[in-house]
């Protein structure tokens, strides 16, 4: 390995190194007909593949926890807008999650808001579902307002269709929520 | 004489000319399947990738108790190959490979198509690149060999592990045969038809046909796809921490 690779470890492991491994879940346990929404400080993020890995520091009514969290590919967050630096430790983001079913916390990234305020979505139901009546849907937009700047996620046919969003086929395929916050 | 020695040499000349135009022709009816291409769906319908219901199978029963073990094995968990960094493998990688795009490299001896979903590439061989049987290595997506039928390519993939992972389970005697030809989208792009039917006599009764569309995406562009950092990074982890404890 070159020199340039050992030092990206060793910057990876000095902002990620953590005594605790996290869980993996598979797609299966989380519920994907819920959407609930998650504020908390940054403790952790790595957009890797094949999941995203974050947990947030999360103060409530319930106490001050750390909340483990998952999402899709760093493949997947790029077309959806992320790019790097855009979350980072200490960040106050808001994320909407399909959560886990055994009813534990926790859950599947569909949606954030960085510290910044620019929303991205990662939600599959974009692309495989053209109407916004789903509970997913109404989950996965509500943190966009007009006027917001959003991406469509999930291939590289989506990311077309918002780059040519004045082209005609993007009235059959962009929903009420990409029309919504496209301004 | 000299004269006439021109005129054979123009005549020689124009003949190769000819035949090299006709064989210039059949060529040119092989269309080109050089670019990115991402899952088709018709206006309105759901653009998923390749994922859904398990189809029903005409499985034999020896290969119906490996799957249903296999089934038992993981569902519990939700385990997938790909949730632990592992290709999806043919028939699997053409079909569906997790709703991300692929990218075809096209030339007259070898068509790579690399699968962005974990990298999986295929290597499908044409003509004096084709590869011995003997010297061919099995593997998750096979070996494939290629040969054009006027404007379609037909693709033969053998060399398969056995994998009950996947939704198109087979064993490793299954042979793959796809047709590759254009058309066009109901949007008028240029839409990418893969036919695919397997042959197995040790998993299946009857061959298993499939079928799946690629529209082109203009311009783009694959992105990489690492997967193995996580566990890189934890086994660095324990590295450290038992260099820190000195056992």
């Amino acid at each position: 390995m070159n020199k340039t690779g050992i030092a990206v470890i060793v910057v990876a492991l000095g902002t990620w190194s953590s005594p605790v491994v996290m869980a993996h879940h598979s797609a299966v346990q989380f519920d994907f007909g819920q959407s609930v929404s998650i504020t908390g400080v940054v403790k952790k993020f790595e957009a890797i593949n094949p999941h995203m890995r974050l947990v947030l520091q999360v103060t409530d009514d319930k106490g001050s926890r750390e909340i483990e969290l998952e999402g899709h590919s760093t493949n997947n967050m790029y077309r959806a807008g992320y790019r790097n630096g855009m979350i980072k430790y200490g960040d106050t983001i808001t994320v909407f999650v399909a959560p886990l079913k055994d009813g534990s916390e926790g859950g599947y990234v569909t949606a954030a808001k960085t510290a910044s305020g620019t929303r991205f979505t990662f939600s599959e139901i974009f692309c495989a579902e053209t109407t916004i009546s789903s509970i997913r849907d109404a989950g996965a937009c509500a943190g966009f307002e007009p006027g917001a700047r959003a991406w469509l996620w999930h291939t590289a046919g989506c990311l077309t269709r918002w780059n040519h969003a004045a082209q005609s086929r993007q009235q059959q395929v962009i929903n009420g929520c990409l029309l919504a916050s496209a301004g | 004489m000299q004269k006439r020695w021109r005129r054979s040499v123009k005549y020689l000349v124009a003949l190769a000319m000819f035949a090299g135009a006709g064989l210039g022709h059949a060529a040119d009816q092989r269309p080109d399947f050089t670019g990115v291409w991402t899952n088709y769906a018709e206006p309105g319908q759901g653009r998923g990738g390749g994922r859904g219901a398990v189809p029903d199978l005409p499985l034999r029963d020896e290969a119906r108790r490996k799957i249903a073990a296999y089934r038992a094995l993981v569902e519990p968990s939700g385990d997938t190959p790909g949730g632990h960094c592992l290709g999806t493998g043919m028939p699997g990688s053409m079909l569906g490979s997790g709703g991300y795009p692929m990218e075809i490299i096209q030339r007259p001896e070898q068509i790579t198509i690399v699968y962005e979903a974990h990298n999986e590439i295929r290597r499908v061989y044409l003509g004096g690149r084709i590869v011995p049987e003997a010297d061919r290595l099995p593997g998750r997506n096979g070996h494939s060999t290629a040969r054009w039928e006027g404007d379609t390519l037909v693709v033969e993939t053998t060399h398969l592990v056995e994998q009950v992972d996947q939704r198109y389970a087979h064993s490793d005697q299954a042979r793959i045969v796809e047709q590759y030809r254009l058309t066009k989208g109901a949007r008028g792009e240029r839409v990418l038809v893969a036919e695919m039917t397997m042959t197995d006599p040790m998993f299946y009764s009857q061959p298993v046909k499939a079928e799946k569309r690629w529209a082109e995406v203009p311009n783009g562009h694959l992105l990489p796809y690492e997967c193995a950092e996580e566990g890189w990074r934890i086994h660095l982890e324990q590295l450290e921490k038992k260099a820190r404890s000195g056992k």
